[in-house]
Protein backbone atom coordinates (compact mmCIF):
# COMPACT_ATOMS: atom_id res chain seq x y z
CA UNK A 1 0.00 0.00 0.00
CA UNK A 2 1.17 3.34 -0.64
CA UNK A 3 2.11 5.80 2.08
CA UNK A 4 0.53 8.20 -0.55
CA UNK A 5 -2.80 6.98 -0.15
CA UNK A 6 -2.82 6.44 3.69
CA UNK A 7 -1.81 10.22 4.16
CA UNK A 8 -4.35 10.90 1.90
CA UNK A 9 -7.06 8.75 3.60
CA UNK A 10 -5.67 10.65 7.07
CA UNK A 11 -6.40 14.14 5.71
CA UNK A 12 -9.95 13.00 4.88
CA UNK A 13 -10.85 11.56 8.20
CA UNK A 14 -8.98 15.40 9.78
CA UNK A 15 -11.38 17.72 7.80
CA UNK A 16 -14.19 15.26 8.24
CA UNK A 17 -13.32 15.55 11.82
CA UNK A 18 -13.34 19.42 11.51
CA UNK A 19 -16.97 19.29 10.32
CA UNK A 20 -18.45 17.55 13.11
CA UNK A 21 -19.16 20.42 15.17
CA UNK A 22 -22.51 22.07 16.18
CA UNK A 23 -23.59 24.96 13.78
CA UNK A 24 -24.84 28.19 14.65
CA UNK A 25 -27.75 30.00 13.71
CA UNK A 26 -29.71 32.73 14.55
CA UNK A 27 -33.27 32.61 15.72
CA UNK A 28 -35.38 29.84 17.13
CA UNK A 29 -37.58 27.25 15.91
CA UNK A 30 -39.51 24.18 16.85
CA UNK A 31 -39.00 20.64 18.29
CA UNK A 32 -41.38 18.10 18.18
CA UNK A 33 -40.96 14.87 19.87
CA UNK A 34 -42.10 11.44 18.71
CA UNK A 35 -42.45 7.87 20.19
CA UNK A 36 -42.22 5.17 17.82
CA UNK A 37 -41.74 1.72 18.42
CA UNK A 38 -41.67 0.95 14.83
CA UNK A 39 -43.46 -1.76 13.37
CA UNK A 40 -41.95 -4.76 15.74
CA UNK A 41 -43.99 -3.12 18.39
CA UNK A 42 -46.91 -1.82 16.48
CA UNK A 43 -47.70 -4.79 14.18
CA UNK A 44 -45.36 -7.83 15.65
CA UNK A 45 -42.34 -9.62 14.99
CA UNK A 46 -42.43 -11.89 12.46
CA UNK A 47 -41.33 -15.47 12.64
CA UNK A 48 -39.15 -14.91 9.95
CA UNK A 49 -37.51 -12.06 11.73
CA UNK A 50 -36.71 -14.90 15.25
CA UNK A 51 -34.16 -17.41 14.94
CA UNK A 52 -36.16 -20.23 16.21
CA UNK A 53 -39.76 -19.70 14.45
CA UNK A 54 -41.36 -17.98 17.23
CA UNK A 55 -43.27 -14.95 16.67
CA UNK A 56 -44.32 -12.15 19.04
CA UNK A 57 -47.30 -9.46 19.30
CA UNK A 58 -47.60 -7.35 21.99
CA UNK A 59 -51.13 -6.24 23.32
CA UNK A 60 -49.47 -3.35 25.14
CA UNK A 61 -46.23 -1.27 25.09
CA UNK A 62 -46.53 1.56 27.35
CA UNK A 63 -43.24 3.88 28.11
CA UNK A 64 -42.53 6.65 30.03
CA UNK A 65 -40.40 9.07 28.57
CA UNK A 66 -38.80 11.86 30.97
CA UNK A 67 -36.12 14.39 30.97
CA UNK A 68 -36.34 14.82 26.97
CA UNK A 69 -33.53 17.10 26.35
CA UNK A 70 -32.93 18.78 22.79
CA UNK A 71 -30.71 21.84 22.30
CA UNK A 72 -29.92 22.67 25.94
CA UNK A 73 -34.05 22.74 26.08
CA UNK A 74 -36.43 20.74 28.39
CA UNK A 75 -39.18 19.18 27.35
CA UNK A 76 -42.32 19.79 29.12
CA UNK A 77 -43.84 16.28 30.67
CA UNK A 78 -45.65 13.81 29.52
CA UNK A 79 -48.04 10.88 29.96
CA UNK A 80 -47.20 7.01 29.55
CA UNK A 81 -47.78 6.05 25.75
CA UNK A 82 -48.83 2.78 24.93
CA UNK A 83 -46.75 2.36 21.68
CA UNK A 84 -48.17 -0.62 20.53
CA UNK A 85 -50.55 1.33 18.75
CA UNK A 86 -50.62 1.71 15.28
CA UNK A 87 -49.59 4.82 13.55
CA UNK A 88 -48.65 3.81 10.37
CA UNK A 89 -44.80 5.09 10.66
CA UNK A 90 -45.45 8.17 12.16
CA UNK A 91 -44.84 7.84 16.31
CA UNK A 92 -46.81 9.01 18.75
CA UNK A 93 -46.34 12.97 19.64
CA UNK A 94 -44.48 13.18 23.01
CA UNK A 95 -44.02 17.60 23.66
CA UNK A 96 -42.54 19.92 21.77
CA UNK A 97 -40.26 22.88 22.70
CA UNK A 98 -39.02 26.15 21.18
CA UNK A 99 -35.06 25.79 20.60
CA UNK A 100 -32.18 27.82 19.63
CA UNK A 101 -31.99 27.55 16.05
CA UNK A 102 -28.69 25.48 14.73
CA UNK A 103 -27.86 21.87 15.01
CA UNK A 104 -28.79 20.18 17.99
CA UNK A 105 -26.26 17.07 18.84
CA UNK A 106 -26.35 16.86 22.46
CA UNK A 107 -30.03 15.35 22.94
CA UNK A 108 -30.61 13.20 26.01
CA UNK A 109 -33.95 11.61 27.37
CA UNK A 110 -34.63 8.92 30.18
CA UNK A 111 -37.02 5.93 29.70
CA UNK A 112 -38.43 5.69 33.58
CA UNK A 113 -40.53 2.57 32.63
CA UNK A 114 -41.41 0.12 30.24
CA UNK A 115 -45.31 -2.06 31.30
CA UNK A 116 -45.23 -4.74 28.26
CA UNK A 117 -47.59 -7.40 27.87
CA UNK A 118 -48.09 -9.72 24.66
CA UNK A 119 -47.60 -13.46 23.56
CA UNK A 120 -45.24 -15.41 21.67
CA UNK A 121 -46.74 -18.59 19.34
CA UNK A 122 -44.78 -20.69 17.27
CA UNK A 123 -46.26 -24.51 16.22
CA UNK A 124 -49.87 -23.70 17.88
CA UNK A 125 -47.88 -23.02 21.11
CA UNK A 126 -48.88 -19.72 22.60
CA UNK A 127 -46.79 -18.10 25.63
CA UNK A 128 -48.05 -14.87 26.72
CA UNK A 129 -46.63 -12.42 29.22
CA UNK A 130 -47.36 -9.16 30.96
CA UNK A 131 -43.80 -7.69 32.92
CA UNK A 132 -42.99 -4.28 34.24
CA UNK A 133 -39.26 -2.89 34.30
CA UNK A 134 -39.39 0.36 36.51
CA UNK A 135 -35.79 1.43 36.90
CA UNK A 136 -34.91 4.06 34.85
CA UNK A 137 -32.96 4.32 32.23
CA UNK A 138 -30.93 7.21 30.68
CA UNK A 139 -29.78 7.93 27.45
CA UNK A 140 -27.38 10.13 26.26
CA UNK A 141 -25.19 11.69 23.62
CA UNK A 142 -27.47 10.35 21.13
CA UNK A 143 -25.72 9.89 17.48
CA UNK A 144 -27.85 11.79 16.38
CA UNK A 145 -28.41 15.63 14.95
CA UNK A 146 -31.30 17.41 15.23
CA UNK A 147 -31.46 20.51 12.63
CA UNK A 148 -33.71 23.15 13.51
CA UNK A 149 -34.12 26.42 11.36
CA UNK A 150 -35.63 29.79 12.34
CA UNK A 151 -38.92 29.94 12.60
CA UNK A 152 -39.65 26.06 11.51
CA UNK A 153 -40.28 22.94 13.01
CA UNK A 154 -37.74 19.80 13.37
CA UNK A 155 -38.49 16.51 14.45
CA UNK A 156 -36.57 14.29 17.33
CA UNK A 157 -37.84 10.77 17.84
CA UNK A 158 -37.17 8.50 20.45
CA UNK A 159 -37.15 4.79 18.90
CA UNK A 160 -37.73 2.04 20.72
CA UNK A 161 -36.30 -1.39 19.51
CA UNK A 162 -38.80 -4.25 21.06
CA UNK A 163 -36.70 -6.70 19.46
CA UNK A 164 -33.67 -6.22 22.22
CA UNK A 165 -35.78 -7.84 24.45
CA UNK A 166 -35.24 -11.22 22.85
CA UNK A 167 -31.45 -10.78 21.86
CA UNK A 168 -29.26 -13.54 22.89
CA UNK A 169 -26.60 -11.59 23.82
CA UNK A 170 -26.09 -8.16 25.54
CA UNK A 171 -22.98 -8.12 23.62
CA UNK A 172 -22.55 -9.99 20.47
CA UNK A 173 -22.19 -7.60 17.44
CA UNK A 174 -25.04 -9.68 15.59
CA UNK A 175 -27.22 -11.04 18.31
CA UNK A 176 -29.85 -13.75 17.57
CA UNK A 177 -33.63 -12.88 18.08
CA UNK A 178 -34.64 -15.62 20.02
CA UNK A 179 -37.62 -16.98 22.30
CA UNK A 180 -36.86 -20.34 22.94
CA UNK A 181 -35.29 -19.85 26.38
CA UNK A 182 -38.60 -17.62 27.40
CA UNK A 183 -41.12 -19.99 26.89
CA UNK A 184 -39.24 -22.88 28.55
CA UNK A 185 -39.31 -20.71 31.61
CA UNK A 186 -43.01 -21.23 31.92
CA UNK A 187 -42.00 -24.49 34.14
CA UNK A 188 -45.73 -24.26 35.79
CA UNK A 189 -47.20 -25.02 31.78
CA UNK A 190 -49.99 -22.04 32.23
CA UNK A 191 -49.02 -20.65 28.95
CA UNK A 192 -47.90 -17.47 31.34
CA UNK A 193 -44.44 -16.57 31.73
CA UNK A 194 -44.49 -14.99 34.79
CA UNK A 195 -41.30 -12.98 36.51
CA UNK A 196 -40.94 -15.43 39.09
CA UNK A 197 -40.45 -18.13 36.37
CA UNK A 198 -38.07 -16.12 35.23
CA UNK A 199 -35.94 -15.37 38.12
CA UNK A 200 -35.68 -19.27 38.63
CA UNK A 201 -34.69 -19.97 35.46
CA UNK A 202 -30.80 -19.61 34.52
CA UNK A 203 -29.59 -17.95 30.99
CA UNK A 204 -27.86 -21.17 29.47
CA UNK A 205 -26.34 -20.38 26.31
CA UNK A 206 -27.25 -16.21 26.39
CA UNK A 207 -24.38 -14.30 26.44
CA UNK A 208 -23.58 -11.50 29.20
CA UNK A 209 -20.09 -10.65 28.63
CA UNK A 210 -19.06 -9.07 31.47
CA UNK A 211 -21.90 -7.76 33.21
CA UNK A 212 -22.36 -9.38 36.41
CA UNK A 213 -25.47 -10.01 38.18
CA UNK A 214 -27.06 -11.22 35.00
CA UNK A 215 -27.58 -15.09 36.05
CA UNK A 216 -31.35 -15.36 35.48
CA UNK A 217 -33.73 -14.78 33.01
CA UNK A 218 -35.80 -11.84 34.81
CA UNK A 219 -32.10 -10.22 34.96
CA UNK A 220 -31.73 -10.73 31.37
CA UNK A 221 -34.77 -8.90 30.78
CA UNK A 222 -34.03 -5.93 33.17
CA UNK A 223 -30.48 -5.67 31.29
CA UNK A 224 -32.10 -5.66 28.08
CA UNK A 225 -34.60 -3.50 28.78
CA UNK A 226 -31.54 -0.81 29.80
CA UNK A 227 -30.89 -0.93 25.78
CA UNK A 228 -34.46 -0.34 24.11
CA UNK A 229 -34.23 3.57 23.36
CA UNK A 230 -32.65 4.92 20.26
CA UNK A 231 -33.10 8.35 18.24
CA UNK A 232 -33.83 8.93 14.84
CA UNK A 233 -34.28 4.74 14.06
CA UNK A 234 -30.86 3.08 14.38
CA UNK A 235 -29.03 6.32 16.21
CA UNK A 236 -27.36 4.50 19.34
CA UNK A 237 -26.89 6.62 22.73
CA UNK A 238 -24.96 5.77 25.75
CA UNK A 239 -26.90 4.60 28.14
CA UNK A 240 -26.80 4.69 32.53
CA UNK A 241 -28.84 3.91 35.48
CA UNK A 242 -28.89 5.25 38.65
CA UNK A 243 -26.73 2.72 39.47
CA UNK A 244 -23.84 3.40 37.34
CA UNK B 1 -0.44 -4.24 3.24
CA UNK B 2 -3.80 -5.24 5.02
CA UNK B 3 -6.90 -2.94 4.91
CA UNK B 4 -6.40 -3.15 8.86
CA UNK B 5 -2.82 -1.66 8.77
CA UNK B 6 -4.51 0.98 6.13
CA UNK B 7 -6.88 2.10 8.94
CA UNK B 8 -4.80 1.70 11.59
CA UNK B 9 -1.89 3.91 9.61
CA UNK B 10 -4.57 6.58 8.59
CA UNK B 11 -5.60 7.00 11.97
CA UNK B 12 -2.26 7.56 13.74
CA UNK B 13 -1.27 10.12 10.39
CA UNK B 14 -4.57 11.66 10.87
CA UNK B 15 -3.71 12.45 14.50
CA UNK B 16 -0.75 14.15 13.03
CA UNK B 17 -2.72 16.10 10.96
CA UNK B 18 -4.72 17.31 13.78
CA UNK B 19 -1.32 18.23 15.58
CA UNK B 20 -0.54 20.30 12.73
CA UNK B 21 -3.76 21.90 11.92
CA UNK B 22 -4.31 23.52 15.28
CA UNK B 23 -0.78 24.36 15.92
CA UNK B 24 0.30 22.49 18.05
CA UNK B 25 4.02 21.09 18.78
CA UNK B 26 3.96 18.06 16.11
CA UNK B 27 2.43 14.42 15.63
CA UNK B 28 1.08 12.99 18.88
CA UNK B 29 3.82 11.24 21.00
CA UNK B 30 3.52 7.65 20.35
CA UNK B 31 5.35 4.36 21.91
CA UNK B 32 5.94 1.10 20.76
CA UNK B 33 5.74 -1.80 22.86
CA UNK B 34 6.38 -5.69 22.65
CA UNK B 35 3.53 -7.57 23.66
CA UNK B 36 4.33 -10.93 25.55
CA UNK B 37 2.25 -14.15 26.75
CA UNK B 38 2.08 -14.23 30.29
CA UNK B 39 1.56 -17.53 31.50
CA UNK B 40 2.50 -16.34 35.48
CA UNK B 41 -1.38 -17.40 36.14
CA UNK B 42 -2.07 -20.45 34.74
CA UNK B 43 -1.42 -22.44 37.52
CA UNK B 44 -3.74 -24.68 40.00
CA UNK B 45 -7.07 -23.50 41.03
CA UNK B 46 -9.34 -24.83 43.32
CA UNK B 47 -13.30 -24.18 42.64
CA UNK B 48 -16.15 -23.61 44.50
CA UNK B 49 -17.03 -27.35 44.53
CA UNK B 50 -13.88 -28.57 45.68
CA UNK B 51 -11.49 -29.46 42.47
CA UNK B 52 -8.11 -28.76 42.10
CA UNK B 53 -7.80 -27.98 38.63
CA UNK B 54 -4.89 -27.98 36.55
CA UNK B 55 -4.39 -27.43 33.24
CA UNK B 56 -2.06 -28.85 30.88
CA UNK B 57 -2.55 -26.65 28.01
CA UNK B 58 -5.00 -23.23 27.35
CA UNK B 59 -5.19 -22.77 23.44
CA UNK B 60 -7.00 -19.55 22.68
CA UNK B 61 -7.47 -18.05 18.99
CA UNK B 62 -8.26 -14.07 19.16
CA UNK B 63 -7.20 -11.45 17.23
CA UNK B 64 -6.19 -7.46 17.28
CA UNK B 65 -5.56 -6.74 20.82
CA UNK B 66 -6.49 -2.67 21.45
CA UNK B 67 -5.83 -0.75 24.29
CA UNK B 68 -8.35 1.89 25.48
CA UNK B 69 -8.10 4.75 27.82
CA UNK B 70 -10.65 5.61 30.14
CA UNK B 71 -10.79 9.44 29.25
CA UNK B 72 -9.54 11.78 27.25
CA UNK B 73 -5.94 11.46 25.90
CA UNK B 74 -3.95 14.28 26.04
CA UNK B 75 -4.51 14.93 22.44
CA UNK B 76 -7.99 16.36 23.65
CA UNK B 77 -11.09 16.78 21.30
CA UNK B 78 -9.81 16.09 17.93
CA UNK B 79 -8.53 12.85 18.73
CA UNK B 80 -11.93 11.75 20.21
CA UNK B 81 -13.24 13.37 16.99
CA UNK B 82 -11.11 11.23 14.89
CA UNK B 83 -11.07 8.22 17.10
CA UNK B 84 -14.60 7.72 17.20
CA UNK B 85 -14.79 7.97 13.38
CA UNK B 86 -12.88 4.42 13.31
CA UNK B 87 -14.28 2.76 17.04
CA UNK B 88 -17.36 4.19 18.53
CA UNK B 89 -17.34 4.78 22.10
CA UNK B 90 -19.64 3.02 24.67
CA UNK B 91 -23.45 2.69 23.71
CA UNK B 92 -26.69 1.08 24.72
CA UNK B 93 -26.69 -1.29 22.14
CA UNK B 94 -25.11 -4.93 22.03
CA UNK B 95 -21.98 -4.76 19.84
CA UNK B 96 -20.93 -1.78 20.92
CA UNK B 97 -17.69 -1.29 23.01
CA UNK B 98 -18.38 -0.56 26.21
CA UNK B 99 -14.85 0.94 27.23
CA UNK B 100 -12.72 4.37 26.60
CA UNK B 101 -11.29 5.15 23.24
CA UNK B 102 -9.24 2.81 21.46
CA UNK B 103 -5.47 4.80 21.12
CA UNK B 104 -3.17 1.52 21.01
CA UNK B 105 -3.71 -1.80 18.98
CA UNK B 106 -1.57 -4.56 18.11
CA UNK B 107 -3.00 -6.04 15.19
CA UNK B 108 -3.28 -9.55 13.86
CA UNK B 109 -4.08 -13.14 14.47
CA UNK B 110 -2.94 -15.11 17.12
CA UNK B 111 -3.31 -18.73 18.75
CA UNK B 112 -1.87 -18.83 22.16
CA UNK B 113 -0.97 -21.77 24.55
CA UNK B 114 -0.81 -20.09 27.69
CA UNK B 115 0.48 -22.72 29.38
CA UNK B 116 3.84 -23.29 26.66
CA UNK B 117 4.00 -20.22 24.97
CA UNK B 118 4.81 -18.15 28.22
CA UNK B 119 7.34 -15.94 27.67
CA UNK B 120 6.34 -15.67 23.71
CA UNK B 121 6.29 -12.51 21.69
CA UNK B 122 3.75 -11.86 20.01
CA UNK B 123 4.34 -8.39 18.08
CA UNK B 124 5.18 -4.90 18.72
CA UNK B 125 2.27 -2.21 19.54
CA UNK B 126 1.83 1.16 18.26
CA UNK B 127 0.21 3.32 21.83
CA UNK B 128 -0.48 6.65 22.35
CA UNK B 129 0.96 8.40 25.29
CA UNK B 130 -1.64 7.97 27.48
CA UNK B 131 -3.27 7.01 30.92
CA UNK B 132 -4.45 3.07 29.81
CA UNK B 133 -7.05 1.85 31.85
CA UNK B 134 -8.92 -1.47 29.74
CA UNK B 135 -7.62 -3.43 26.86
CA UNK B 136 -9.90 -5.65 24.31
CA UNK B 137 -9.16 -8.01 21.93
CA UNK B 138 -11.62 -10.33 19.31
CA UNK B 139 -12.47 -14.03 20.09
CA UNK B 140 -11.66 -15.98 17.11
CA UNK B 141 -11.54 -19.38 15.75
CA UNK B 142 -8.27 -21.68 15.32
CA UNK B 143 -7.44 -21.10 11.28
CA UNK B 144 -7.13 -24.14 9.28
CA UNK B 145 -3.99 -22.61 7.60
CA UNK B 146 -1.72 -21.90 10.75
CA UNK B 147 -2.62 -25.23 12.19
CA UNK B 148 -1.78 -28.76 11.30
CA UNK B 149 -4.50 -30.31 9.72
CA UNK B 150 -5.77 -32.44 12.92
CA UNK B 151 -5.42 -29.79 15.06
CA UNK B 152 -8.24 -29.94 17.47
CA UNK B 153 -8.28 -26.28 17.95
CA UNK B 154 -9.17 -25.55 13.75
CA UNK B 155 -12.89 -24.28 13.82
CA UNK B 156 -12.86 -23.33 17.51
CA UNK B 157 -12.06 -21.05 19.53
CA UNK B 158 -10.44 -22.14 22.68
CA UNK B 159 -9.26 -25.59 23.17
CA UNK B 160 -8.13 -26.31 26.98
CA UNK B 161 -6.84 -29.88 28.34
CA UNK B 162 -6.51 -30.41 32.12
CA UNK B 163 -7.17 -32.72 35.00
CA UNK B 164 -9.81 -32.02 37.84
CA UNK B 165 -9.14 -34.05 41.62
CA UNK B 166 -11.71 -33.75 44.49
CA UNK B 167 -11.21 -36.63 46.97
CA UNK B 168 -8.33 -38.38 45.21
CA UNK B 169 -10.90 -39.45 42.75
CA UNK B 170 -9.23 -37.95 39.23
CA UNK B 171 -10.84 -36.48 35.93
CA UNK B 172 -8.57 -35.84 32.72
CA UNK B 173 -10.94 -33.12 30.67
CA UNK B 174 -11.00 -31.46 26.94
CA UNK B 175 -12.83 -28.32 26.88
CA UNK B 176 -13.63 -26.81 23.60
CA UNK B 177 -15.31 -23.27 23.22
CA UNK B 178 -17.04 -21.53 20.55
CA UNK B 179 -17.52 -17.80 20.54
CA UNK B 180 -19.17 -16.14 18.78
CA UNK B 181 -18.43 -14.70 14.88
CA UNK B 182 -16.59 -11.33 16.62
CA UNK B 183 -17.30 -11.42 19.74
CA UNK B 184 -14.96 -9.42 21.17
CA UNK B 185 -14.38 -9.34 24.96
CA UNK B 186 -14.28 -5.79 26.55
CA UNK B 187 -12.27 -4.34 29.35
CA UNK B 188 -9.49 -6.60 30.54
CA UNK B 189 -7.61 -4.62 32.81
CA UNK B 190 -4.75 -2.88 31.73
CA UNK B 191 -3.67 0.03 34.36
CA UNK B 192 -0.44 1.81 32.93
CA UNK B 193 0.69 5.31 32.82
CA UNK B 194 2.42 5.01 29.11
CA UNK B 195 4.53 8.32 28.53
CA UNK B 196 6.82 8.58 24.76
CA UNK B 197 9.72 7.31 26.67
CA UNK B 198 8.53 4.03 28.01
CA UNK B 199 10.58 0.85 27.76
CA UNK B 200 9.31 -2.90 28.60
CA UNK B 201 6.78 -4.76 27.80
CA UNK B 202 3.39 -5.61 27.50
CA UNK B 203 2.39 -8.88 29.66
CA UNK B 204 -1.21 -10.60 28.06
CA UNK B 205 -2.31 -12.45 30.98
CA UNK B 206 -5.02 -15.48 31.08
CA UNK B 207 -5.83 -16.54 34.79
CA UNK B 208 -8.70 -19.45 35.52
CA UNK B 209 -8.75 -17.74 38.98
CA UNK B 210 -10.68 -14.23 39.16
CA UNK B 211 -7.66 -12.16 41.31
CA UNK B 212 -10.47 -9.81 42.17
CA UNK B 213 -13.36 -12.22 43.31
CA UNK B 214 -11.77 -15.07 44.00
CA UNK B 215 -13.96 -17.32 41.51
CA UNK B 216 -12.60 -19.54 39.42
CA UNK B 217 -13.41 -20.24 35.40
CA UNK B 218 -14.49 -23.86 36.81
CA UNK B 219 -16.92 -22.70 39.13
CA UNK B 220 -19.71 -24.72 39.31
CA UNK B 221 -18.55 -27.86 36.54
CA UNK B 222 -19.18 -30.83 38.78
CA UNK B 223 -16.60 -32.70 36.70
CA UNK B 224 -17.04 -36.45 38.29
CA UNK B 225 -20.78 -36.00 38.04
CA UNK B 226 -20.39 -35.11 34.40
CA UNK B 227 -18.10 -38.40 33.73
CA UNK B 228 -21.10 -40.31 33.53
CA UNK B 229 -18.74 -43.49 32.71
CA UNK B 230 -16.80 -42.88 34.90
CA UNK B 231 -13.43 -43.55 33.31
CA UNK B 232 -11.97 -40.59 34.21
CA UNK B 233 -12.18 -39.05 30.75
CA UNK B 234 -14.83 -36.27 29.92
CA UNK B 235 -14.95 -33.95 27.31
CA UNK B 236 -17.30 -30.79 27.71
CA UNK B 237 -18.02 -29.13 24.52
CA UNK B 238 -20.79 -27.39 22.13
CA UNK B 239 -23.75 -29.32 21.36
CA UNK B 240 -23.45 -32.11 23.43
CA UNK B 241 -26.45 -32.33 26.05
CA UNK B 242 -25.29 -34.36 28.95
CA UNK B 243 -22.78 -31.26 29.27
CA UNK B 244 -24.93 -28.54 27.89
CA UNK B 245 -25.04 -26.34 31.31
CA UNK B 246 -21.27 -26.78 32.32
CA UNK B 247 -20.21 -25.91 28.76
CA UNK B 248 -22.68 -22.96 29.02
CA UNK B 249 -21.13 -21.97 31.92
CA UNK B 250 -17.62 -22.24 31.23
CA UNK B 251 -18.25 -20.34 27.91
CA UNK B 252 -19.86 -17.46 30.09
CA UNK B 253 -16.96 -17.31 32.12
CA UNK B 254 -14.29 -17.83 29.49
CA UNK B 255 -16.05 -14.69 27.74
CA UNK B 256 -15.77 -12.37 30.52
CA UNK B 257 -13.03 -10.40 30.91
CA UNK B 258 -12.38 -11.38 34.89
CA UNK B 259 -10.14 -13.98 33.67
CA UNK B 260 -7.89 -11.52 31.51
CA UNK B 261 -5.57 -8.90 32.21
CA UNK B 262 -2.45 -6.68 30.51
CA UNK B 263 0.24 -5.20 32.80
CA UNK B 264 3.09 -2.98 31.36
CA UNK B 265 6.48 -4.16 33.19
CA UNK B 266 9.99 -2.23 32.80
Amino acid sequence: MKPRFVCLLSAVLFFSSLCACDDEAGGQGTVSVFVYGEDFIELGIPADEMADGWSVTFDRFVVTVEDVVVGGVSMPPSEAIDISIETGGVGHSLSSAVVPAGTHTDSSFVISSVDVAGSATKDGITRTFAWVFDDPTGYAACETTTAVRDGATAEFEITVHADHFFYDSLVADEPAVVFQALADADTDADDVISRAELEAAGIGSYDPGSAGGVDNLWSWLVAQSRTLGHVDGEGHCDSYTQSN
Amino acid sequence: MRSRDVIGGAVVCAVVWAFVGCGQASEAPRVQLPVLVDGTAVGAVTTDLGYEVELSSARVAFSNLVFTVAGEVHTASIWHRLADTIIPTAHAHPGHYQGGDVTGELVGDYVVDWVADDGRELGVATLIAASYSAANFTFGRGPAEALDGDDALIGHTALLTGTATRDNHLVSFTIVVDSPEGRVLVGAPFEAELGENATGALYLRFSPLDPLEGDTIFDAIDFAALDADDDGILSIEPGVAAVEDAYNSFRRAFQTHDHYSVEHQE
